[in-house]
């Protein structure tokens, strides 16, 4: 007798065997036993993993480390040489600078572009470019992320949404405020901040 | 009464849907307390497959949390075409496989999970058998990665042999390789063999 071979049987179990096929299958199982037990058996086993629970509950709370503003531990060191490091210093500087700047209000750190001499100041005149410009730098990083090592991903992942968080806030404000030139500067170094992290991000990755 | 109950049904859930639908488009617009409650109502299905994938309960945490920046991170590109849960679904798994190929070193490990690693979120899975529930999910922690991920995405979460090789980045060949071998070692594993 000659038995069906494994994948001969796994397709006949997952229906994709020819109705010719399939026949030819039914008609070896209704004589060979060992082969009925394993059809049996692997549709059993079909069935009970098709019937596991589709949720899980994680043993402690994600939530203050899965959220962005939470901020989280880092996962093991950097595993390449020193450009890596260089790199991550130069994101965790970065990344410094802005918070500091955001835990203070925006009373230190980076200040808005320099005008013109003699041209008037307009608080808030930069910000569509600077968010259309982060759009643009995002879509790019999202397309380079996987050149570099997952650290890397993460780490200004997290820091962006940090940001962002921190633009969604100001933009409530805004929305109550929209005259308000010191809210409007504050959204303009925001959104500068934003763009720094994503050009140093894309020079970490170009660098390889 | 049968109809009635369908409409009724049919009205609950266009209700959650809609209600659901509002959510997202909340957190869209930013508001924090709505992201909470998409964390919420989506963290436990996202767990549980971050767990299966990995067959390991630390970085299936990690896991998570890289699923829910991503998610907040992307969540304007969400158009509503699918479910959110849909969406959010994918983004798991092409996280839990990008994970998976950027560590491709690290050795598989025979499961270590707790028992209380694989507590039910939900409140009627089907295998009825505590007991026969534990020893499957044991057994699919224990396999090889690949086919590990491969038997995941088929069996449990109900991927077709296409749409799987499309994830894994493979051949449908390929997938059904796994899978066959998946099975193998699950039966020898459980004594069904």
């Amino acid at each position: 007798m000659t038995h069906p071979d494994e994948t001969r049987l796994n397709d006949y179990v997952d229906d994709l065997l020819t109705a010719a096929d399939a026949a030819a299958v039914r008609h070896h199982l209704a004589t060979c036993e060992p082969c009925r037990r394993t059809v049996e058996a692997t549709r059993r086993l079909g069935a009970d993993l098709a019937g596991l629970p589709r949720e899980l509950s994680p043993q402690r709370d994600l939530r203050p480390t899965t959220l962005p503003r939470r901020g989280r531990r880092f996962r093991r060191g950097l595993r390449t040489g020193v450009p890596l490091r260089a790199a991550a210093t130069i994101l965790v500087v970065l990344t410094a600078g802005a918070l500091t700047w955001l835990a203070t209000g925006g009373r230190d750190g980076p200040s808005a572009p320099a005008a013109e001499p003699g041209a008037p100041v307009v608080p808030g005149v930069a910000i569509q470019p600077y968010a259309e410009a982060g759009r643009a730098l995002l879509l790019t990083f999202e397309e380079r992320r996987s050149d570099g090592p997952p650290e890397v991903a993460r780490l200004v992942d997290r820091n962006l949404a940090a940001v962002d968080v921190a633009i969604a806030e100001l933009e409530r404000a805004r929305a109550a405020a929209p005259e308000d030139p010191d809210l409007a500067r504050l959204m303009e170094d925001r959104y500068r901040t934003r763009l720094q992290l994503l050009r140093g991000a894309l020079a970490l990755l170009s660098e390889g | 009464m049968a109809q009635r109950q369908t409409t009724d049904s049919r009205a609950i859930e266009e209700t959650a849907g809609a209600a659901a639908d509002q959510v997202v488009r909340r957190a869209q617009a930013g508001e924090e307390g709505a992201f909470d409650a998409l964390y919420d109502a989506h963290v436990g299905r996202v767990y549980a497959l971050c767990l299966r994938m990995t067959a390991d309960r630390r970085a299936a945490e990690e896991l998570v949390q890289d699923v829910f920046v991503r998610a907040w991170r992307r969540l304007d590109t969400f158009r509503g075409a699918s479910a959110f849960s849909t969406w959010l679904h994918r983004v798991t798994v092409n996280v839990a496989l990008d994970a998976r190929k950027k560590d491709e070193r690290r050795p598989d490990q025979l499961s270590a999970l707790p028992d209380d690693a694989l507590r039910a979120g939900d409140r009627d899975p089907t295998v009825g058998d505590p007991g026969r529930r534990l020893a499957l999910e044991r057994a699919v922690a224990s396999l090889p990665h690949r086919a590990r991920m491969a038997i995941v995405l088929y069996a449990i979460e109900g991927y077709r042999y296409e749409e799987v090789a499309e994830l894994m980045d493979v051949s449908v060949g390929t997938v059904k390789s796994h899978i066959h071998r998946a099975r193998s070692l699950l039966l020898e594993r459980l004594g069904d063999a």
